[in-house]
């Protein structure tokens, strides 16, 4: 989408024109569903979670600064919204047995072929608050202070739980035995959940939103 | 994990995950949904009115304590009078004392203080006014008033008749006259004057009036109700249950947040109004279980001591007891466990700030109950078996009653979560009488606020 129309859009936005909304939607769709279903459980909450924060959106447009990069404010937007989720459901706090977690080998885990949806299942089955602290540290670059006065917690909490989070992922990715040809891993075979993962982003290739910004 | 290993990790993540357009398929049932949404900004608008609405209810629920606080006119002013009856005797004993106050002021006026002497009474009658101004809304009052106005008058009539000057500017005119050393002897005489004005003014008002009560706040506590709180903010706390356990569901389950509190309160309890009021206090333990984002029902048990005071002809003993002479006024001691059950709605909520209302029924458990009677004529009170007396001057309940759901609870709670694991509250609350309560059978209502340090247990449970 091109600069210019891309403040068509937002300009249709501001005047709560409908088409424009869902023009505007559907362009950032995976964007801004790529940042919640890291934050998410799954995908259905990850939806609802972006669907908040596109509500953001729309009923704050005006406030946007066009002279600024729409995408970074959107996605701004998509993380406040999935953090504020996370706080909103700290009462659905389950315990685990971490003590697995503690023994995991130094094994290399460059050697395993892993796809988008295979990270972002091991990520989601993350507990939520791992999932967050990791989110916010490893791929969005916040430090740990950062994180403590965004999530209302210790830096020691958010160094704790990142540390955890590690562990774990390390072990989803060591268990992972996953053959190159295979579109999933196997990893959470036996589990009678199933892999929460955008399941229609298969063959996903090729997309309508192959969008450039 | 070493470090190298813990960056390869991010990194790998990272790359990964960090824009993955491409693998996510548009999905027109997420739109239909986020369509619902903006069609629905009036509902939304609602909500936004959830905090005035909140603060709207929790002055309401103020007002209203304070509004049963106030006395009622209709009933209170036979009581008043009969009050004012009844302290004939205390009457006399201060006014002789104000005599002598006014005697020893005058002597100090010294002889070159002609018009002080003369018109003591201009002063008294000043503060009685003014008294009597203040306390407009106390039908007691009317006495004072009257007193006022007649005393004014016989002074506009008998001291300046020359003088058409409103009532007001009386007492200048009259000052005025007053020749050398105007200000210091007006000063003088004004300052002596103020005992015995003070002493005049409280002679003119009945004793154990409402509106007394009420100029001196008691402090009493009060059940507090306990406080529903999800807590809001648990960084730590969060883990997920492996994914066995895990079901598939559209909605996440809302799991059952715990939160134990300590609650101390002071209120104010009455019968029937809280015209005559005394203050209690209440200490405890609550215990608050969200059952959702905003329900929360709470328990607890509160140790609440209820002292009240009120007309006899509120103390309702059935035909167990017959008083050989009716007691004037009964001052009783209710010692008791609160077991509120209540339900929270939480209306608002930003950041660590969260406002609720709510409702339930408490139970009260009697601990310890006794009463003191007041007799018209001191002389004749006192133990049962005295010469003089007319009936037993108190009276211990032997038996503790159980009032099980018998008063209502109103409150709102404002609280504000420390950190993770611990809140405070602040809670104005009105529990209102469904059935009478106590040995004596009264309508015992009270308002008052607690306050509360909350603990949310679920946080003990650190993945």
């Amino acid at each position: 989408m091109g600069e210019e129309e891309l403040h068509q859009l937002i300009g249709g936005c501001i005047k709560q024109d409908r088409k424009c909304q869902k023009m505007l939607y559907k362009a950032f769709y995976g964007f801004s569903m790529g940042i919640c279903l890291r934050y998410a459980g799954n995908r259905e909450e990850a939806a609802e979670v972006m669907n908040q924060g596109f509500f953001k959106v729309f009923t704050h447009i005006g406030s946007f600064d066009t002279s600024r990069p729409f995408k970074a404010w959107l996605g701004k937007i998509m993380m406040n919204v999935s953090i504020d989720y996370y706080r909103a459901n700290l009462k659905m706090a389950y315990t685990e047995d971490l003590d697995q977690a503690e023994h995991v080998s130094d094994g290399d885990i460059a050697d395993k072929n892993l796809n988008y949806n295979d990270l972002l299942a091991m990520v989601q089955k993350l507990p939520h608050a791992y999932r967050t602290v990791f989110n916010l540290f490893a791929i969005e670059g916040y430090s740990h202070e950062e994180i403590a006065t965004m999530l209302n917690i210790n830096a020691g909490t958010s160094k704790s739980n990142l540390h955890k989070a590690r562990q774990k992922l390390k072990q989803m990715i060591l268990k992972a035995d996953k053959p190159s040809s295979s579109g999933n891993a196997n990893y959470n075979n036996g589990m009678d959940y199933s892999p929460i993962v955008a399941i229609n982003a298969i063959n996903m290739n090729g997309s309508i939103f192959k969008q450039r910004y | 994990m070493n470090t190298e290993n813990e960056k390869r990790l991010d990194d790998l993540f990272k790359k990964k995950l960090e824009d993955p357009v491409d693998e996510i398929r548009y999905e027109e049932g997420d739109w239909d949904a986020l369509e619902q949404m903006l069609d629905k900004p009036k509902r939304k608008g609602i909500a936004y009115l959830w905090p005035i609405l909140s603060g709207v209810a929790a002055m309401l629920l103020l007002f209203l304590g304070w509004w049963m606080f106030a006395p009622k006119s209709g009933s209170q002013t036979g009581n008043g009078q009969q009050m004012v009856k009844t302290q004939a005797k205390k009457d006399t004993i201060i006014d002789h004392q104000a005599a002598v106050t006014l005697k020893r002021a005058d002597t100090i006026i010294d002889g070159a203080n002609t018009i002080a002497k003369q018109n003591p009474k201009d002063t008294i009658i000043d503060k009685a006014q003014t008294i009597a101004r203040q306390q407009r809304k106390d039908t007691s009052m009317d006495r004072n008033k009257a007193i006022a106005r007649k005393q004014n008058a016989i002074i506009k009539k008998g001291i300046q008749p020359q003088l058409n000057a409103p009532v007001p500017a009386v007492n200048k005119p009259l000052f005025a006259i007053v020749p050398v050393k105007k200000d210091t002897i007006i000063d003088k005489a004004k300052q002596p004057n103020k005992v015995a004005a003070d002493a005049f003014a409280v002679n003119q008002i009945p004793v154990q009036t409402p509106a007394n009560n009420v100029h001196h706040p008691v402090t009493t506590a009060q059940p507090p109700v306990a406080q529903p709180t999800p807590a809001d903010v648990q960084g730590q706390a969060i883990a997920a249950v492996p994914a066995k356990t895990i079901k598939p569901k559209t909605r996440l389950a809302y799991r059952p947040q715990f939160t134990l509190g300590f609650v101390a309160a002071p209120d104010i309890n009455g019968v029937g109004s809280f015209a005559q009021s005394k203050v209690g206090t209440n200490v405890g333990m609550t215990f608050a279980v969200g059952v959702s984002r905003k329900l929360s029902f709470n328990t607890g048990v509160i140790y609440s001591v209820k002292p009240y005071f009120t007309n006899f002809s509120n103390y309702n003993t059935g035909s167990s007891y017959k008083f050989p002479t009716n007691p004037q006024q009964v001052t009783a001691d209710c010692r008791m466990l609160d077991i509120p059950l209540n339900v929270n709605y939480q209306v608002f909520r930003q950041r660590q700030n969260r406002i609720s209302i709510g409702t339930g029924l408490s139970s009260y458990i009697m601990m310890h109950e006794s009463y003191k009677f007041t007799y018209a004529n001191d002389a004749a009170a006192g133990p049962y078996g005295n010469t003089t007396s007319a009936g037993p001057a108190s009276y211990t309940v032997p038996n503790h009653g159980k009032y099980f759901f018998g008063v209502m609870n109103l409150n709102a709670t404002y609280e504000r979560q420390l950190n993770s694991k611990v809140g405070i509250s602040v809670q104005p609350y009105l529990k209102v009488p469904l059935t009478n309560i106590g040995y004596s059978q009264v309508k015992l209502q009270t308002t008052g606020v607690a306050v509360g340090l909350n603990w949310n247990l679920n946080s003990l449970t650190k993945p």
